[in-house]
C-alpha cells in the first residue's frame, strides 16, 4: 500500500489534504478545517467539483454512494480553483486500493504538491502565483526531500511549469500536466481513460482493463505535451502574463452560530469566514490579501472605512507604503467594533509600479475624486485598484 | 399570620391572568416599576433580529415575565414561515427530528468525526428554501437564535460541535422550532 500526502500549493505554504471522507448524511459536499467543526467558503466551489453532472470527479470516480464528501484541510484556503488538481488526485489516491491518503508527510512514501485548475473534461488550466506558490514551499520541499520522502511536483503545462522549472533548477521531479488524467498516469493511480463517458464506477474495476486505459492516457498525454510544447512556441508572451494585475481578496469573518463579535474579537469564538457583501449584522472584521504577481514590486495599499469604525488589528505591512520594492503577498486584518446603523462602505486602494509608488500614493489618498486620480496615474503606466463595498445594514 | 383561603381557585386564576396582562402591557407600555419600559416595537425588532445579537435587558425582562415571553412569541411565530412543534415523546434518536407543514430538520453523526453533527433542514417542493434564520424555543420558553447557511442543492447543511448550541437544545424532545 503507495501511503501518499497531497498538498495543495498555495501563496501561504503548502496546505495539507488531510482526509476525504464520505459523509452518508450530508446533502451536499464540504471542507472543514482541520477535522473541526468550521466549514470553509470554498465547500460550494468543493460540491461543484464533484458532484455528479458537473464535477470532474464524479465524472472520473463516480457514481458514489448517497450522500457528500467532507474533505478536511490542514489550513484554510481562501478562494479561486488552483486546488482543484490537488482534489482531484487526492479522489483518485481514494479510489485506488492499492494507494492511501495520508495527511502527513512524515507517514508518506510519496509527497505531492500540486496546483492547476481542472475543468469537466480534465483539462488542467493554468494558474497565478506560481512563483510565490514555490517560494513558500520551499522549506517544506526542502524538508520532505532531505527526510528521504518521494516529492513530485504537477503543474500546468505550459508557462506554469517553464516558470517552475526555471526557479527550482534541477534537482526536483516536477512534470508538466495537460489532463487531471496524466497526473493519474504520472502517478501510477487508476483514473478512467479520457475517451470514458461520465459516470463510469471506477472501483472494482478489472486489472487489466487498467493496463490498457493506462497505457492510452501516456499516450495521449505524449500527444497533449507535444500540441502544448509547439503551441506555447508560437504563443507570443501577452502582456497579462508578463506584468500580472493587483488581484486583492477580502474575506468577512462574522460571529458563528448561537454566539456574538465579542466572543470573536475578545474571545476564542472562531468566526464564519465569507465574502465581504451582504449585511453588516454579525460582521466582526475584514482580512484583506494583496498579491501583485511574480516578483518584487512598489506597492501601496490600504483599506479605509468610509464611515471611520474600522480598526486596523495589524496595519499593513510596513513595504505597502509604495517607497520599497518587496514581493507578496501581503495579508492584514481589520476590526470591526462599531457598525452605522444606516450601513458602511469601505474602500480599498492599492497602486504599484516598477518604481517607488509614494508619490503616487499620497497623491490618490488626497484626491476627492478618486476615481478620476486613478485614471490619470494609470496613464502614467501605474497599476492601480480602486474597490468600493457597501454593506447593508 | 394572615391565611390565605386557596378554595376558589378559579378566582385566583383569574386574578393571576389579570395581574399578568397588566404587568404585561405595563411592561410594554413603559409603566414597570425601576426602570424604563420596554416598548412593543423594540420587542418585535428583537424578535426578528437575527443571531448573536442577544439584549440583556429584554433577555433579563422575557426571563421574569411569562406573559412578556407569550406576547414574544406570538411576535416570533407571526415572522416564522415555518414551525415545527416539539419532536414525538417516543423518539429514539439522539437528536430527535423535527417535523413541521412543509419542512424538515434532521441531525445525524457525523462519520467521519464522531463529536460533530450535520444538521440539514429540507423545505417541501422548495429546491432552494428562502430562510435564514432558526430559531428554538426551549422547554423554558427562552428563544436562540441562530442564523442558517444559504441552501445547497435544496437543503441546508451546518456541520456543529456536539456541543454547539442548537444540538444542545434539539436534543430535549421538548424544544420547538422555527424557521424565517
Amino acid at each position: 500500500m503507495r501511503r501518499i500526502a497531497v498538498f495543495i500549493a498555495t501563496t501561504a505554504g503548502p496546505v495539507a489534504i488531510e482526509r476525504i471522507t464520505l459523509e452518508p448524511a450530508a446533502r451536499a459536499s464540504m471542507v472543514c478545517l482541520g477535522r473541526s467543526a468550521r466549514q470553509l467558503p470554498l465547500s460550494d466551489d468543493y460540491d461543484s467539483f464533484v458532484a455528479p453532472g458537473v464535477g470532474a470527479v464524479a465524472r472520473a470516480f463516480g457514481p458514489f454512494d448517497a450522500g457528500g464528501f467532507r474533505m478536511d484541510l490542514a489550513a484554510p484556503l481562501s478562494s479561486g480553483d488552483s486546488w482543484q488538481l490537488a482534489a482531484f488526485v487526492a479522489h483518485a489516491v481514494l479510489a485506488d486500493p492499492a494507494a492511501e491518503l495520508t495527511g502527513d508527510a512524515d507517514d508518506a512514501d510519496v509527497v505531492l504538491w500540486l496546483t492547476g485548475a481542472v475543468d469537466y473534461d480534465y483539462a488542467v488550466q493554468p494558474v497565478e502565483h506560481v512563483a510565490e506558490k514555490l517560494h513558500a514551499a520551499e522549506a517544506a520541499l526542502t524538508g520532505w526531500s532531505a527526510a528521504g520522502r518521494q516529492v513530485v511536483l504537477l503543474l500546468p503545462a505550459g508557462a506554469n511549469h517553464d516558470l517552475a522549472g526555471q526557479l527550482l533548477g534541477g534537482g526536483w521531479d516536477c512534470r508538466a500536466v495537460a489532463s487531471a488524467l496524466d497526473a493519474c498516469a504520472a502517478l501510477d493511480l487508476r483514473c478512467p481513460a479520457p475517451a470514458t463517458a461520465p459516470g463510469p464506477a471506477v472501483r472494482g474495476a478489472g486489472g487489466r482493463r487498467w493496463f490498457g486505459l493506462a497505457a492510452l492516457a501516456v499516450l495521449l498525454l505524449v500527444a497533449l505535451l507535444l500540441w502544448r510544447s509547439v503551441a506555447d512556441d508560437d504563443a507570443a508572451p501577452g502582456p497579462v502574463a508578463s506584468q500580472p494585475a493587483l488581484t486583492l481578496e477580502l474575506t468577512a469573518r462574522r460571529a458563528p452560530a448561537g454566539s456574538g463579535c465579542v466572543a470573536v474579537l475578545f474571545g476564542d469564538g472562531v468566526p464564519r469566514i465569507g465574502p465581504v457583501r451582504g449585511t453588516l449584522r454579525d460582521l466582526c472584521g475584514i482580512d484583506a490579501v494583496l498579491a501583485v504577481g511574480d516578483g518584487p514590486r512598489f506597492v501601496a495599499a490600504d483599506l479605509i472605512d468610509l464611515h471611520g469604525g474600522l480598526l486596523p488589528r495589524e496595519r499593513p505591512p510596513a513595504p505597502l507604503d509604495g517607497a520599497v520594492a518587496a514581493a507578496g503577498p501581503w495579508r492584514w486584518s481589520f476590526d470591526l467594533p462599531r457598525r452605522s446603523p444606516d450601513g458602511q462602505a469601505f474602500l480599498f486602494l492599492a497602486v504599484a509600479g516598477a518604481g517607488p509608488v509614494d508619490a503616487a500614493w499620497r497623491r490618490l489618498r488626497a484626491a476627492e475624486d478618486v476615481e478620476a486620480a486613478a485614471g490619470e496615474l494609470r496613464r502614467d503606466g501605474l497599476e492601480v485598484t480602486v474597490e468600493r463595498v457597501v454593506l447593508e445594514p | 399570620m394572615e391565611r390565605f383561603d386557596a378554595g376558589d381557585k378559579a378566582r385566583l386564576e383569574l386574578a393571576r391572568d389579570d395581574f399578568a396582562e397588566e404587568a404585561t402591557a405595563r411592561e410594554l407600555l413603559g409603566t414597570a416599576a425601576g426602570g424604563q419600559g420596554l416598548s412593543p416595537s423594540r420587542l418585535y425588532a428583537y424578535a426578528r433580529r437575527r443571531e448573536g445579537t442577544a439584549d440583556l435587558a429584554i433577555e433579563r425582562r422575557l426571563r421574569v415575565n411569562p406573559m412578556l415571553r407569550a406576547c414574544y412569541r406570538r411576535f416570533v411565530a407571526a415572522e416564522a414561515r415555518f414551525y415545527a412543534p416539539a419532536a414525538m415523546a417516543a423518539a429514539t434518536d439522539e437528536v430527535p427530528p423535527r417535523r413541521g407543514e412543509g419542512w424538515r430538520l434532521t441531525a445525524a453523526r457525523s462519520q467521519a468525526e464522531p463529536g460533530q453533527y450535520i444538521l440539514i433542514i429540507e423545505l417541501d417542493g422548495a429546491p432552494e428554501p428562502d430562510v435564514e434564520i432558526l430559531i428554538l424555543c426551549d422547554r423554558d420558553q427562552v428563544f436562540h437564535h441562530f442564523a442558517v447557511p444559504l441552501p445547497r442543492r435544496g437543503a441546508i447543511q451546518m456541520i456543529l460541535d456536539a456541543d454547539a448550541e442548537p444540538i444542545r437544545l434539539l436534543r430535549d424532545p421538548r424544544t420547538e422550532a422555527y424557521l424565517r
